[in-house]
């Protein structure tokens, strides 16, 4: 049984259209029967359910991260763990006894090395939620939310990944398909590794046009094959030489989605615009998109 | 000493406008002549200085420790790899461990634990920190920029962060008004960039990713105890969304200080890499974000809201 090829939507920049563009991906192929099976790895801020609809089946505690413990009864109060922190993150309390600040610890348990008493233990913390569903075309769905402030996104990003994984191969699906954080940090970096092909979204505006040359600077580090579609490409004159830049780095731009009220209309009732609005540009021009895909797909190239 | 005014704009989703918000205020205020300090915390991504058309000028490295180890002092023991929370250092039987600098997080374990002190210090670089300023103007930018590859955007994060205190620490900078421009999201890197703040301006767009991740941005100022406030922006794209929002804002007492209207100028304004208040000052979004950097003026500085004190870098 061949493995399914595991493509991860990002852009470097947020906001130029990932969800957009993977909800439309998901629905397209749910209608023509290309088994996918869908990840959400924007664990900070988790958004496709909103528009794919999400029927829960499961979810668990992700307890991945690890933060300091003090015992006050064993604690001499010397300040060896305040002084050795690398991070700040232990703070001397009036009692003298030094109290973790939780957003500021990442529990690599230096202060328990150098701990005379034996007062510090690392224990496990939440990181988040991991949820495992349905969407609502019937597509099985992982999906995780960051406890707020935590560090260590990437880590919970592997495990939305292992469990797709787990269940692609299960149901023996063609595509894994993943949509990734803004950004090129922890959760992008860790959504990339290993994973076949990354499409990059990117708006032909400076702002997008660098962070999606970022990103796929990162992607093409980790040896994955890399597109790009041009979201709005119309919004501005700059859009040619947008997509060149795209090419010339390794993306191939694979469609050209225009400026569509549609596709606000649609965000705005939490369903992917090829379902409500078909016939409108941008709904044709996804379309193309995951027509190519789909071609790359056969030719076992992505 | 007068301690600048604070402002993080956040706002969990990318893309709302966080950046177009933190800019348009930055310039306005500039131009009426406050001495303001615009930080770019978007580490993985930093744009201010092309939304104001600036050449940034690197400042300066942000490192890590990295270990070194001295072949000649190392017993082979393996302490220093079995203690490693990270993984990055693999003991090798009969030779001195190897390191993997991609997975090291420069906590030092490993230096702490070697009994034959045969470990110093070296650097592993995640980013570094830039420096932008208008030419005659008052307005300074700050920002720094993640390496592509590195995943650590925290600590580059909370490294300008640090630097930025050390600015308002020294009297020479003198900023009436620090705006820090926040990364999308709810992670670590988002709280080392509110964290000093004083006041939270929270962007949102009305459609239900913008709603489910305010929610999630409003989280993040609570558990920082930050007075929050909301400005919607492309206000006008949905009446239903808008809507919401503001059901949301009522039920959580959050004041919403402007809503923003979606505006071919601020696209003309995105290309052209000059902030829409300047550019086409009579339009919509222009003369919506003037009132909003007024009643944030107001806010902020002129009604001069109970000083925390600095905290040492």
């Amino acid at each position: 049984m061949s493995e399914a090829t595991e493509l991860v939507v990002v852009s470097g920049k947020g906001g130029v259209g990932k969800t957009t563009v993977s909800a439309s991906l998901a629905f397209f192929y749910s209608t023509q029967r290309l088994e996918a099976v869908i990840a959400d790895a924007d664990v900070d801020t988790p958004s496709l359910h909103l528009v794919l609809g999400f029927r829960l089946k499961r979810s668990e505690e992700a307890r991945l991260s690890k933060k300091a413990r003090v015992d006050p009864a064993k604690c001499v109060r010397c300040g060896a763990c305040v002084r050795t922190c690398p991070y700040g993150a232990l703070e001397q309390g009036q009692d003298g006894v030094p109290e973790p600040i939780w957003y500021l610890c990442e529990g690599c348990g230096a202060c328990r090395v150098v701990c005379p008493s034996g007062a510090i233990d690392i224990v496990p913390a939440r990181t988040g939620k991991l949820v495992e569903g349905t969407t609502r075309y019937g597509q099985p769905m992982v999906s995780a939310q960051l406890e707020v402030g935590e560090h260590n996104s990437g880590l919970l990003v592997s495990q939305v990944r292992l469990r797709a994984r787990a269940i692609a191969a299960e149901r023996g699906a063609k595509l894994l398909l993943v949509d990734g954080a803004p950004g090129i940090g922890c959760p992008v970096v860790s959504s990339l590794v290993g994973a076949d092909a990354a499409l990059v979204v990117a708006e032909p505006t400076p702002e997008s046009l660098r962070g999606a040359l970022r990103v796929l600077q990162v992607a093409r580090h980790f040896g994955l094959k890399t597109y790009s579609v041009l979201n709005k490409y119309d919004l501005s004159p700059f859009w040619q030489e947008a997509a060149g830049k795209l090419a010339e780095a390794g993306a191939p731009v694979l469609a050209l989605v225009p400026y569509d009220k549609a596709v606000v209309d649609a965000l705005a009732q939490g369903r992917p615009v090829p379902e409500l609005y078909p016939s409108s540009r941008a709904a044709e021009a996804l379309e193309e998109l995951a027509e190519a895909l789909e071609g790359l797909l056969k030719e076992g190239r992505p | 000493m007068k301690a600048p005014f604070i402002l993080a704009v956040a706002g969990g989703k990318g893309g709302v406008g966080k950046t177009t918000v933190a800019v348009n205020l930055a310039a306005y205020m500039a131009d009426r002549g406050l001495k303001l300090l615009l930080v770019d915390a978007d580490v993985d991504n930093p744009n201010d200085h092309v939304n104001l058309g600036l050449e940034p000028v690197k400042l300066k490295d942000i490192t890590v420790f990295a270990p070194v180890i001295d072949a000649r002092k190392c017993t082979r023991c393996g302490t220093c790899a079995r203690e490693c929370p990270e993984h990055a250092l693999l003991a090798a039987p009969g030779r001195e461990p190897i390191f993997f600098e991609d997975r090291c997080s420069g906590c030092r374990v490993c230096q702490l634990v070697c009994p034959e002190d045969a470990i110093s210090e070296g650097h592993k670089a995640l980013g570094h920190i830039f420096r932008a300023r208008e030419g005659e103007g008052s307005l300074e930018l700050l920002g720094a920029e993640l390496k592509p590859g590195e995943a650590r955007s925290p600590l580059v994060a909370k490294a300008l962060m640090d630097e930025v205190l050390a600015r308002l620490g020294n009297a020479r900078g003198g900023y009436d008004v620090v705006i820090v421009d926040c990364p999308p999201g709810v992670s670590n890197t988002v709280v080392q960039a509110m964290r000093h703040a004083r006041l939270a301006l929270l962007i949102t767009e009305p459609t239900p990713l913008g709603l489910s991740t305010l929610k999630l941005a409003l989280k993040v100022a609570e558990k920082l105890s930050l007075p929050a406030y909301l400005a919607v922006n492309r206000a006008d794209i949905s009446g239903h969304g808008l809507k919401a929002v503001e059901e949301l804002a009522a039920s959580r007492g959050l004041p919403i200080l402007a809503r923003v209207p979606f505006d071919e100028a601020a696209v003309r304004a995105s290309v052209e890499g000059v902030p829409v208040v300047r550019l086409e000052p009579r339009s919509r979004a222009a003369r919506e974000l003037v009132r909003l950097a007024e009643v944030v003026l107001e806010l902020g500085v002129m009604r001069g809201q109970p000083q925390r004190e600095l905290e040492k870098p």
